[in-house]
């Protein structure tokens, strides 16, 4: 159960973890007992179908959003990244930096990373806004990100090799999505044929009898 | 009947005729510009046709339709034309009214009946082919842009390093690049000589063209116009991310193209099978009702239409 709040967390949402448990059980339990009763071999199909749902309904709703986001903030990071390694090197302070990157880039990172600075206004501590940030950022090249600057925050090293090792790191595993996500259309696009062509034919042998 | 045909056949002469003797003016009067050109110090550009636009364009201006309309076709201008975004519209509005009277003249010649859809058609083709036009040219030209942005940036990072203002740097980036950029930083220049700062007048070059890195640009600069972050490492980390864009495209484009034959191959193998079933079976074919048969033709349309649809949706997913 944590660890589905800690994910609906990471999506940016204010949800509740037992509700979206409890509504897709009752809604796979509707399908279960509709299934018992319409279909002919009903208790064989409807305890497999129920469960199916039950699972993919998890991964429909939140992993597959979660991994676009992953992508979606890595992409604005590269910029946003440089941005604050900029700062840092004219010798500016972790929060300066922020402000300053963030009024400048136009990007949903950098809400997220001025809201850092509100949370510090209100009387939180940049620690602290710091901790509340990485829960909300699904990538783990930014959570190490954030960790650097919440290090050197508490002990005053210098901080911008480690993140311009990190931000390397980041650009490859961008990249490597990319690639991925373009090698694999040609499987896609041939397995949408063969279903569109047995459409098509079912369509009309059905329309000719 | 003989008469009126004989008649009509006159007057079509008579507005052929002076379609060419007008066209031949035109040709003339450009060969003859071109030929001074090297000896004159106004512009010569300024043809027969866009004097005649202007004239129109002025009487309409001020009216609710052009300035409303007007300010969607900037993006197409350029610092070379001598056209405005105004002139864009009243050429739109004319092709069609053109279209239409061809429409009516051919009726009159051959004596058909007047159809008010077919008209209607006809006019919206001809509002809409110049957009269609304008709008490959401009995606040609941007596809050009982006692959010459790298030049532009080693040029600005050398220059800000032995010092040269805003200025200096954006003049020696029009000495050195080719056309579709040299025209667009000219834009800039222009933008900088008004008041606006360098981000500023990137920002609107973004607007203008949609290409993601002078988005970078324009923002990372800013981080030296509004909090006085030292430019030469920002031209540094500029030029590292912009070179390292580039090779992850050139490598994307490998890939995309072999996507391409895919779908080339793709799109015709349904085609081809459901066109096969139907000739194998054609006697059997036309014995249906003619119901039927239009049923099963609009039927395998719109399936053959979803199916390009997803194939060209998961082609073009943003990366």
């Amino acid at each position: 159960m944590k660890k589905l709040q800690r994910k609906i967390k990471l999506l940016g949402i204010n949800y509740d973890a037992n509700i979206f448990n409890s509504l897709r059980l009752v809604f796979s339990l509707i399908l279960f007992f509709y299934l018992i009763f319409s279909i002919k071999y009903g208790y064989i199909i409807a305890p497999l179908i129920a469960i199916i749902f039950y699972l993919l309904s998890e991964y429909v709703v939140i992993d597959i959003p979660l991994r676009n986001k992953i992508i979606n903030m890595e992409k604005e990071g590269i910029e946003y990244v440089s941005s604050l390694l900029l700062n840092l090197k004219n010798s500016k302070s972790i929060r300066v930096s922020i402000k300053n990157s963030s009024r400048v880039i136009n990007s949903d990172l950098s809400k997220e990373f001025s809201q850092v600075i509100n949370d510090t206004k209100i009387g939180l501590t940049l620690e602290e806004s710091l901790n509340n940030l990485s829960e909300r950022i699904p990538s783990i090249f930014l959570q190490n990100i954030i960790l650097n600057l919440k290090e050197s925050d508490k002990n005053g090293t210098n901080v911008i090799n480690s993140i311009e090792r990190q931000l390397e790191a980041m650009e490859q595993h961008y990249e490597e999505i990319v690639v991925g996500k373009n090698k694999s259309i040609p499987i896609i696009m041939c397995l949408n044929t063969i279903l569109f062509l047995s459409l098509m034919i079912v369509f009309l042998f059905y329309i000719i009898k | 009947m003989e008469e009126y045909k004989i008649m009509f056949q006159i007057i079509a002469f008579v507005f052929i005729f002076i379609l060419v003797y007008y066209l031949y003016r035109y040709i003339i009067y450009i060969f003859r510009a071109h030929r001074l050109k090297s000896y004159t110090i106004k512009n010569t550009k300024k043809n027969y046709v866009y004097s005649n636009i202007d004239k129109i364009t002025k009487k309409f201006v001020n009216l609710n339709f052009y300035q409303k309309r007007k300010n969607r076709y900037d993006k197409y201008l350029t610092s070379n034309t001598v056209y405005n975004s105004s002139h864009i519209l009243t050429l739109k509005l004319f092709t069609g009214v053109l279209l239409v009277l061809v429409y009516l003249f051919e009726c009159m010649l051959y004596k058909l009946n007047l159809n008010l859809f077919i008209a209607i058609i006809l006019y919206l083709v001809g509002y809409y082919i110049i957009d269609i036009i304008l709008y490959f040219e401009y995606s040609n030209k941007v596809l050009k842009m982006d692959n010459n942005l790298t030049k532009v940036m080693i040029i600005m990072n050398n220059g800000y390093r032995v010092n040269k203002n805003h200025r200096e740097v954006i003049d020696a980036i029009i000495e050195e690049v080719r056309e579709p950029l040299k025209s667009e930083f000219k834009i800039v220049r222009n933008d900088l000589s008004k008041g606006l700062d360098i981000s500023n007048s990137l920002f609107r070059m973004y607007e203008r063209t949609g290409i993601e890195k002078v988005l970078y640009m324009s923002e990372l600069l800013g981080l030296n116009v509004k909090y006085g972050i030292s430019i030469i490492d920002i031209c540094d980390a500029l030029e590292k991310m912009i070179c390292k864009k580039e090779k992850r495209e050139f490598y994307l484009l490998r890939l995309k193209n072999t996507n391409k034959l895919v779908i080339s191959l793709l799109a015709i193998i349904p085609l081809f099978v459901v066109g096969l079933l139907i000739i194998m079976n054609y006697d059997y074919f036309l014995m249906l009702e003619l119901n039927k048969i239009i049923i099963i033709t609009l039927g395998e349309l719109f399936i053959y239409i979803v199916y390009m649809f997803v194939i060209l949706s998961v082609f073009r997913r943003e990366l």
